[in-house]
């Protein structure tokens, strides 16, 4: 007996060891075998090396190159992507793209592990809040000196979208982008709400009264966790301090009593049923468009971005849709709102192949792609391509109407630590806490700036 | 003669273990000890680690308040799951341990849905199950009931993820209704003679005869339900309110969203320690309840 309990013992053991080995560290030692070049790679240094050798290697342009490219988005985007691919693949038959598509789910811990095992794509799509992360972390290719065509682009735009303050490009903007409010206009016309002026943040209040006077089904905002945080959070700070919640210098730029502010807004923004219950929202994650209130007309208005207009349009076309105006702070420093993009598209620090890679952007960009992407990727970021989507019906009249709506605000955007992802998890943390009522907005500003405090200490 | 023919067919054996071993060592005595040495440095995957000792154990225990809150809803997870998976997959063995005509379609009908196991696809048709318009809210409402956001609500989300778990019982319920055919009739026979009904019989020769079995579905099933991931990830993402931000949940997000490798390499081995700990507590509790066949005891 005892005999029969030491081996199963042993056995539960082994296990137990092998059952968390697999689990707990499996991209450990993959990342072991890169980690000594990937801490090399830093940036500046890391492009003109990586030059260097693709030229070594891509001299011969009629030598057969295989690029990947890897990307998120819905079947619009990938349809349109994967004609793009074929439309140079005919132009360069000597070029094979391998197209990696997905959801969103997953998508940038994916890239974490390919950084790691340094098996990244050649191309990738890349979340607008995590370009300066990447850029710091060195797997972004200096695009400018890979002879990036930028004769499109207006300057200062590209400035302000992936150069992270190098001088250098090192990730395109894909179009132009901001936070919207798409506003459901049949049943703001009902209620008697005009989103088309300007307001404060105070003014939701009344306007969310008026919606559930109206009809006690309706709901004045559709306000998921994730895009509510940096619509109402991180603005309330642009606004409030003119500043992002934490700086390039790793400030932390809003203190206990303005979080409390904030958190005291947004409780009662769900006290007051402005917004729909939270634990209603949740299940629905970011998809605001697979919520059937939204889909039936029962929300006024859904907080989202320029490129999440065609979506929610799209849901019901029985419903006329208008971008509507954003907030501000009466006496604010900034009206806080900008407009960026809404993803970047890189190339890896590590690609074989840059050159290549880069003709290929040069195409992605040029007017040929233009016609067949139209808005997968929200508003073109070039005005030639503008004009080709306009001219062929592809621009989707709600995108270019709400990128318009962000456009007259001047704001500075807060991409850098604040919208980061460890950054950006505290503050959803935090916003979900309130809104469940889970904590007081005392509480939540304590622990906000406690952990902010934190972040800052671990990555000066 | 004999020996040498023995020793030949001794090395025949680990050649033919040889692939396993080789896969042990590179794909998990590897990465367990590499994982150890993470665990000890600030490592982001990108640059090279550096030496900290202990400070991200330290860390977890005096500054993470996500870790205990991660920490408690893995253990309520697996209150939740273990007892109740083990109940139902002994009471469906139980009900299938019949000569009744179609059992065989039966029992593979109920062994259905651990063939798809811990996946993706299962946890998404959950989810839509489960949602505020999924299909158990649409029987309620036909019913009568009150829906509830199963989902939504962070009272509600760990056991609608509980039972997710609870319903794979097919492995735990072969196992079982093997065992269950291994009890001898003559001891169920004896049993009717001294006046024992069907209830008493269960719990004095049933049970301890199917004991051994029981130990291991407990042991297996606590160690499935401590490294909980998937559903936790795709239905709920640790959400809300982190109800059901498991640990295994925690440390992907620390190691593949956050990039601190070290950090999530630490809290592996707490969990292992955790697994390891519940264990040795369950084998040192076995000697009271476990009967082995030969136990002269």
């Amino acid at each position: 007996m005892k005999r029969k309990k030491i081996v199963a013992l042993a056995v539960s053991a082994m296990m137990v060891m092998s059952l968390l080995s697999g689990c707990g560290s499996s991209a450990a030692p993959a990342a072991s075998t890169d980690q000594a070049p990937a801490a090399e790679t830093k940036t500046e240094e890391a492009a003109p090396a990586a030059e260097a050798e693709a030229d070594t290697q891509t001299t011969d342009s009629d030598e057969p190159v295989t690029l990947r490219f890897s990307w998120w988005g819905g079947d619009a985007r990938h349809e349109a992507t994967l004609a793009v691919i074929d439309a140079y693949q005919k132009l360069h038959p000597n070029v094979t793209i391998e197209p990696e598509y997905s959801s969103y789910d997953g998508y940038s811990e994916k890239k974490t592990t390919e950084f790691a095992s340094g098996t990244a794509p050649d191309i990738f799509q890349i979340e607008t809040g995590l370009g300066p992360e990447y850029y710091d972390k060195g797997v972004l290719y200096n695009l400018t000196e890979g002879g990036i065509d930028v004769s499109n682009f207006d300057a200062n735009f590209l400035e302000m979208n992936g150069q992270f303050g190098s001088g250098s490009q090192y990730a395109m903007p894909t179009g132009q982008a901001g936070t919207a409010l798409i506003v459901n206009k049949d049943l703001a016309d009902a209620v008697g709400i005009d989103f088309s002026q300007q307001y404060n943040w105070d003014q939701f209040f009344e306007w969310g009264k008026m919606v559930r006077d109206y009809d006690k089904d309706c709901y004045l905002l559709s306000a998921n966790t994730s895009y509510a945080t940096a619509f109402i959070i991180r603005a309330w700070c642009r606004q409030m301090n003119g500043k992002p919640i934490i700086d390039a210098d790793m400030n932390l730029n809003m203190t206990q009593e303005q979080f409390e502010e904030c958190f005291t807004f947004i409780k009662r923004l769900y006290d007051e049923e402005v917004c729909a219950p939270a634990a209603y929202k949740a299940p629905f994650g970011d998809q605001d468009q697979e919520d059937p209130n939204w889909i039936a007309g029962k929300y006024v208005a859904s907080i989202g971005y320029t490129s999440s207009a065609d979506v929610l349009s799209a849901a019901n076309s029985e419903i006329h849709y208008m971008a509507g105006n954003l907030p501000l702070r009466d006496g604010g420093k900034s009206d806080g709102w900008f407009n960026d993009c809404p993803q970047y598209i890189g190339v890896y620090a590590k690609s074989e192949h840059p050159k290549e890679a880069i003709d290929f952007l040069n195409f992605f960009y040029g007017p040929d792609a233009a016609s067949i992407l139209g808005t997968v990727r929200s508003v073109p970021p070039t005005v030639v391509a503008q004009e080709i989507c306009a001219k062929e019906g592809t621009l989707n009249p709600l995108t270019k109407e709400s990128v318009t709506v962000s456009m007259q605000y001047n704001g500075e955007s807060d991409g850098g630590p604040t919208t980061g992802s460890e950054v950006t998890a505290i503050l959803t943390d935090a916003y979900e806490n309130v809104s469940y009522g889970t904590m007081s907005p005392a509480e939540a500003a304590e622990e906000t700036v406690e952990l902010l405090n934190d972040y800052i200490d671990t990555h000066k | 003669m004999k020996k040498k023919k023995l020793r030949s067919r001794d090395n025949q054996a680990y050649l033919y273990l040889l692939p396993w071993i080789i896969g042990m060592l590179v794909l998990q005595i590897y990465p367990f000890i590499t994982s150890f040495y993470y665990s000890l440095t600030k490592y982001n995957a990108l640059e090279a680690p550096t030496f900290l000792g202990l400070d991200n154990y330290i860390r977890l225990f005096t500054r993470d308040k996500e870790f205990f809150k991660s920490l408690s809803a893995t253990i309520l997870y697996s209150v939740y799951t273990v007892p109740c998976k083990i109940i139902m997959s002994l009471f469906i063995a139980l009900l299938l341990n019949k000569s009744r005509k179609g059992i065989g379609v039966l029992r593979t009908i109920y062994y259905l849905p651990s063939l798809f196991g811990g996946s993706i696809a299962v946890s998404i048709l959950w989810k839509i199950m489960f949602m505020d318009d999924g299909m158990i809210n649409a029987i309620l409402h036909k019913l009568g009931m009150e829906t509830v956001s199963f989902l939504g609500n962070p009272a509600t989300a760990l056991p609608t993820l509980s039972a997710l778990e609870v319903w794979q019982f097919g492995s735990s319920m072969v196992m079982f209704l093997a065992a269950l055919k291994q009890v001898p009739q003559s001891l169920y026979e004896a049993a009717q003679i001294d006046g024992a009904g069907p209830v008493k019989s269960f719990f004095k020769i049933t049970i301890p005869q199917i004991s051994p079995i029981i130990f291991f579905c407990i042991i297996m099933q606590t160690i499935n339900a401590l490294q909980n991931f998937t559903s936790a990830f795709v239905v709920t993402q640790g959400g809300p309110v982190k109800s059901t931000y498991m640990l295994g949940l925690k440390l992907y997000n620390d190691g593949f969203l956050f990039m601190k490798m070290g950090y999530a390499s630490a809290t592996s081995w707490v969990i292992f320690m955790l697994v390891l700990v519940f264990t040795l507590v369950l084998f040192g509790t076995s000697r009271f309840w476990v009967f082995y066949g030969d136990d002269e005891s």
